[in-house]
């Protein structure tokens, strides 16, 4: 119960905290590779602060919807991070960790997401909405075959035991495979190059970031700090079933620091990596994307294919 | 209990009666103590069958002019007879309202009064135990349901869909009938008992059985009528046939599928394609739709699929005698029957206010209602919700538990059924996050931004009682969601199986602490102060509802990315005035979607029928005599030889 | 070396070839289309290498350094050079299938040929590892069929072509029997080589129709021949 509640607080704290960095770093490793000088490691921070203190602007379109739709995201990232343990294991962990919970309520947060975009009535929210969710129902066979091949070699659909078999290291190297499509997944669901370009205002590239063109203010600052939770979940994931050294010490303040540095040191590593993968390929064309789906799905289900029958 | 069945029946027989007394009465009160009587019918029958779940079963016989015809209330009859009850209930209330809004007296009669009929026959085909007394309150229903279709008959399209829906639903009727023969010949006996058929004869009985309760229950390849019948029939109809007679079809299939002896490996595997193929291809069909009402008819058929997904999981697991992993199938099949039937009449429900409102079907007419219309925005939102398997609702807990089941698999030792149920599984899960979209774009469209005509921005708050209605089944849904974990766990310690499932109420309370602490740090260090002003649109002083996405530029990125599914014509003909084709003169465009079943499945065995019907029609309109006298002389001359070679 | 480890290298080594496959069904840009089908040889040569370590013959090892030699080097060499005289750079037309109904035709044919050959596993006598092998060779010559036919440009008709060669190595590499890979290999390549050099030798431009718009004045003049 106590180890739950730390557990709870800790892993909170740290990706809420964590959350604006990468956004901030993988910018500026992309702005290095572009020949500038990029933003500051902190400006994300600053930016959300800056956003914070900004008085909101609703559309005369808009209802509800438009008003709610950041809170139920933040809010919704929130419960997520209780699903996926980021520096250790707590003893107990009170029907938290499904999986598909976790994909769910992250589908929830996207549902009122794109609602809001179509709430505006403006014509670059609706397609980025329309867009948003195109891309990530067809995403969604790959995260669930990704996720089969998990709860075939751990017997379970649960982030916490399937750590706790991981942090020992995988079992078979060729689950390693599965690394290629959890990256596409990342990139897909972080809005990032070759699925969305993060970084243009111009239609034919927008799709997350037509979606909350309307939202302005705080609310901007919590769909922001929303997606920055997602991106650090998603590494988070990518971390502690690949790597997991320094992972799940055996608690007490020391074993967590470790953890927490150890983490560090990874997700900055991968962020970097994020960063300059971006930077060597160039954005698809929408409807070129089902391609790379396609070769991500074939990816995944051959891997399970494998773990069932060999 | 017998006495209370009585009850039922005979309260019911009286809502039927009482409209039909005052035909022409233009006041509302026959017709409200009808639907109060309707309801009371229902209250009884709730409470008959938890009765029923939580101790033992109910049988009894009814004599009929000698015969007598058994009738059984068992635990899966109880389960219907809620879903059945829980639905009339609701949309008794709605009724209350929603009948007076048609011009004619006697049709607001006649619509409750066939209502009543209608949940009546549904009633007791669930009740039945006997073959000839299912047929007879399945054809009732069939009957009462065409009716109710056919309800605005003076439309041309309504007509259409009316003969369309009876011809349809005779036909696996037709099936049926020859299943339920072969039965009786096997068995002897036209009560419901366990067959010894032969492993080709019982897969003979499956085909039919499969094909007979598919269409009804709308399983692709014979799902056409519902994309008709829905949106031609008044919303509470739809709500009805949806939401409950689609699943009584269900019920029927799981009722004979327990019957016949000798189950097979590859009916299973035929249910679980047929549901897989339903699941997707309903949604992706209701993604491009615009009318409102074909819409949600379409995403019954999805969710037909993933009942029947979860019933080839169940045969599937039990050919492999595990009937652990069989019975959670089993049960989340049922639960979701029992979800989907909540959330889709509370959506067919607010769907018809909508429609009232606005006097369109067309979504791409309406936008902007939730000014107008808070509470059915509302309402609908939370259907929305449940529908796309968004958890802490219902509909979410039982696609986990589908989900659950298809993790399991690697307990079947066979790879060829493995890899099918992964493949399965992985559409599976396209079609709900395409749901998720689908209704993305249903809420959207129909209720936000601005308004896209005249008769949606004049639109109207319905009705209490057309909210009252919608909004139990509402709150059904968010309690069944939320509280899931305690309800499956006392049903499962009933049957005996073990449901893996997260504790979705700690969540929800863990969700809700966590909001209301973000809400107060939010509130206190972000600036409280907000502005109305106008939507950006480019620079255009004032936007109009011509600047917004339409339904169809939503789902254009679907459509284009499976287009081999939709297969898109695109014509496009333009003339020129000059030779080389740079002056345009004037030219014809447009876009429509193929009707792959209907050009491809449907038309064909139709046309065949005509052209033997035509050579028939030329045999027999001659006029002259001696050439019906040359017919009767082959006959019996034909009758002359077969009884010589056959007598000898 | 560990024989586990050596499995699952194997295992991953083979997922690797179907992807690079499917990249060569989708890919549009030439020089990225050469590039992976080097890499895809590269593979290859590893698979051969794997053996080597596991069963410590000295035939594999050979194979592997000429795999090497010849299909992650030279053959991409030349079909650079090919590609540079036909002045073409992309293939953006396909025939029959697009690209993403390719790869899952290609899903299907893997998934096919599974149960195609678990008829005759017990026959083969295989472990299920070497079954898999099997599988992913046979459907790489499937698959190689179905780029050949449904992209336009020779050369990446080429490139198809080369795909099934690997797919037939890597049969014979799980069935075993080598006298005969050599000799296949060897042959296959001797096979694409000549190609090659036929399409230079007739100075053909990039796709097969286009050839046929090359050969119609002759055509033509054949026709007027016949009318005098």
């Amino acid at each position: 119960m106590i180890s739950f509640f730390l557990f709870a607080i800790v892993n909170i704290l740290v990706v809420l905290i964590l959350a604006p960095f990468y956004i901030s770093l993988i910018k500026k490793v992309k702005a290095l590779f572009q020949g500038r000088k990029g933003p500051k490691l902190f400006q994300a921070y600053y930016n959300l602060l800056k956003l914070f203190k900004k008085e909101s602007i609703y559309s005369t379109n808009s209802s509800f919807i438009m008003r709610v739709a950041p809170y139920i995201n933040i809010i919704c990232s929130i419960v997520a991070i209780l699903f996926v343990p980021l520096l250790f294991i707590p003893d107990n962990y009170f029907g938290f960790g499904n999986i598909i919970l976790f994909l769910y309520i992250l589908a929830l947060a996207k549902f009122f997401m794109a609602l809001a975009g179509l709430d505006a009535g403006s014509t670059f929210g609706g397609m980025g909405s329309s867009r948003e969710m195109s891309i990530s129902s067809i995403i969604e066979p790959i995260v669930i075959i990704i996720f089969a091949t998990l709860a075939f070699v751990y017997n379970s659909v649960n982030f916490f035991e399937i750590f706790g078999a991981t942090s020992v290291g995988l079992v078979h190297a060729s689950l390693w495979l599965l690394l290629i499509p959890l990256i596409i997944v990342l990139l897909t669901e972080t809005a990032r190059i070759p699925i969305d370009n993060p970084e243009t205002h111009l239609e034919l590239t927008m799709v997350h970031e037509a979606m909350i063109l309307e939202q302005s203010g705080k609310n901007l600052a919590l769909m922001e700090l929303s997606s920055g939770v997602k991106q650090v979940l998603l590494m988070a994931i990518i971390i502690n079933l690949f790597f997991p050294i320094g992972f799940n010490l055996p608690l007490s303040l020391i074993g967590i620091g470790t953890s927490l540095i150890a983490f560090l040191i990874k997700s900055i590593i991968l962020a970097i990596s994020i960063g300059i993968i971006e930077s060597f390929i160039a954005k698809s064309r929408l409807f070129r994307l089902p391609i790379i789906f396609a070769i991500a799905f074939l990816l995944s289900l051959i891997t399970l294919m494998m773990e069932m029958l060999l | 209990m017998v006495l209370l069945i009585t009850a039922v029946f005979l309260i019911l027989l009286l809502s039927i009666v009482i409209p039909l007394i005052g035909l022409k009465l233009k006041h509302s009160s026959l017709r409200k103590i009808s639907l109060i009587l309707i309801m009371l019918a229902c209250l009884i029958s709730i409470f008959l069958s938890l009765q029923v779940l939580l101790g033992k079963d109910i049988s009894f016989q009814i004599f009929v002019s000698g015969t007598a015809f058994s009738m059984l209330i068992d635990s899966l009859a109880a389960f219907f007879i809620i879903i059945i009850s829980i639905v009339g209930f609701c949309v008794s209330i709605y009724s209350i309202s929603y009948a007076e809004h048609f011009e004619s007296v006697k049709k607001r009669n006649f619509l409750v009064s066939l209502m009543a009929l209608f949940i009546l026959s549904m009633m007791f085909v669930v009740i039945s135990h006997n073959l000839l007394g299912f047929l007879f309150f399945w054809e009732l229903m069939s009957i009462s349901s065409f009716l109710l279709v056919l309800f605005d008959y003076e439309k041309e399209e309504t007509k259409k869909a009316g003969i369309f829906y009876f011809v349809m639903t005779q036909l696996g009727t037709i099936f049926l009938i020859f299943s339920f023969i072969l039965i009786y010949i096997n068995t002897g006996t036209l009560d419901f008992t366990n067959t010894s058929l032969s492993p080709f004869l019982s897969s003979i009985l499956f085909i039919t059985l499969a094909i007979g309760f598919g269409t009804k229950a709308g399983m692709v390849p014979f799902h056409k009528w519902l994309s008709y019948a829905h949106p031609a029939s008044p919303s509470s109809i739809s709500a009805l046939m949806s939401g409950v007679m689609i699943k009584v079809a269900i019920y029927g299939l799981i009722r004979f599928l327990f019957i016949i002896s000798q189950q097979q490996l590859w009916w299973g595997i035929a249910i679980l394609i047929f549901g897989t193929i339903s699941a997707l291809l309903g949604i992706i069909y209701a993604l491009k739709e615009q009318d409102l009402k074909r819409l949600l008819a379409y995403s019954s058929i999805e969710n037909i699929g993933i009942i029947l997904i979860s019933i080839g999981l169940y045969m599937i697991f039990t050919y492999y005698s595990l009937p652990a992993i069989a019975l959670v199938a089993l049960f989340a099949g049922l639960f979701h029957a029992f979800n989907h039937s909540l959330f889709k009449s509370l959506l067919f429900m607010t769907a018809g206010s909508v429609v009232n409102a606005t006097h369109t079907k067309n979504i791409e007419k309406m936008g902007g209602l939730v000014k107008n219309m808070k509470y059915t925005s509302l309402l609908f939102l939370i259907g929305a919700i449940s529908i796309s398997a968004l958890p802490p609702f219902n509909g979410f807990v039982s696609e986990l538990m589908i989900f659950q089941v298809f993790f399991k698999s690697n307990s079947i030792s066979s790879p060829l059924i493995k890899l099918i149920l992964m493949i399965s599984m992985s559409l599976f899960a396209l079609t709900s996050a395409l749901a998720a979209a689908c209704f993305v774009k249903a809420f959207g469209i129909v209720f936000l931004a601005v308004p896209r005509s005249k008769e949606a921005k004049e639109a109207k708050e319905a009705d209490k009682f057309m909210l009252v209605g919608p909004a139990i089944l509402a709150i059904l849904c968010m309690v069944i969601g939320v509280f899931s974990f305690q309800i499956l766990n006392f049903i499962g310690e009933k049957a005996g199986v073990s449901f893996d499932l997260p504790n979705l109420l700690w969540i929800s309370i863990g969700t809700f602490i966590i909001g209301v602490i973000a809400y107060l740090i939010i509130r206190n260090i972000g600036n409280k102060h907000s502005r109305v002003s106008e939507t950006w649109g480019c620079g255009i002083n004032s936007q109009n509802s011509k600047m917004e996405y339409t339904a169809s530029g939503f789902s254009e990125p679907i459509v284009t990315i499976f287009s081999s599914i939709y297969q898109p014509k695109k014509i496009n003909k333009p003339t020129f005035y000059d030779s080389k084709g740079v002056i345009f003169k004037e030219g014809q465009a447009s876009l429509s979607l193929i009707k792959f079943f209907e050009e491809y499945l449907y038309l064909p065995p139709l046309k065949m029928v005509h052209y033997i019907s035509e050579k028939l029609y030329k045999i027999q309109n001659k006029i002259d005599l001696d050439s019906f006298i040359l017919y009767i002389f082959l006959t019996i001359l034909a009758l002359l030889i077969i009884v010589g070679v056959v007598i000898r | 070396m560990n024989p586990v480890l050596i499995d699952e290298l194997l295992k991953i080594s083979l997922v690797l070839l179907v992807i690079l496959t499917t990249i060569i069904i989708s890919r549009r840009n030439l020089v990225s289309l050469i590039n992976v089908y080097s890499l895809h040889s590269l593979v290859l040569s590893f698979i051969a290498i794997l053996f080597f370590l596991s069963e410590g013959n000295y035939t594999f090892l050979f194979a592997a350094a000429l795999t090497i030699i010849s299909k992650s080097v030279l053959i991409p060499i030349l079909l650079r050079w090919t590609k540079w005289h036909m002045k073409i750079f992309t293939d953006i037309e396909y025939h029959y299938l697009k690209p993403v109904s390719s790869i899952f035709v290609s899903l299907l044919i893997i998934i096919f040929s599974f149960f195609i050959f678990s008829k005759i596993k017990d026959y083969l006598g295989l472990s299920s590892l070497y079954y898999f092998g099997v599988i992913i060779g046979f459907s790489l010559v499937m698959i190689g069929f179905m780029i050949i036919f449904s992209r336009r440009k020779i050369i990446v008709k080429i490139i198809g072509y080369l795909v099934m060669e690997n797919g037939v190595v890597l049969l014979s590499l799980f069935i075993g029997e080598m006298p005969l890979l050599i000799e296949m290999m060897v042959l296959m390549d001797l096979l694409v080589l000549v190609a090659i050099t036929c399409i230079l030798g007739f100075g053909m431009d990039s796709s097969m129709e286009e050839f046929h718009k090359k050969l119609n004045p002759f055509h033509n003049w054949f026709n007027r021949r016949a009318k005098k």
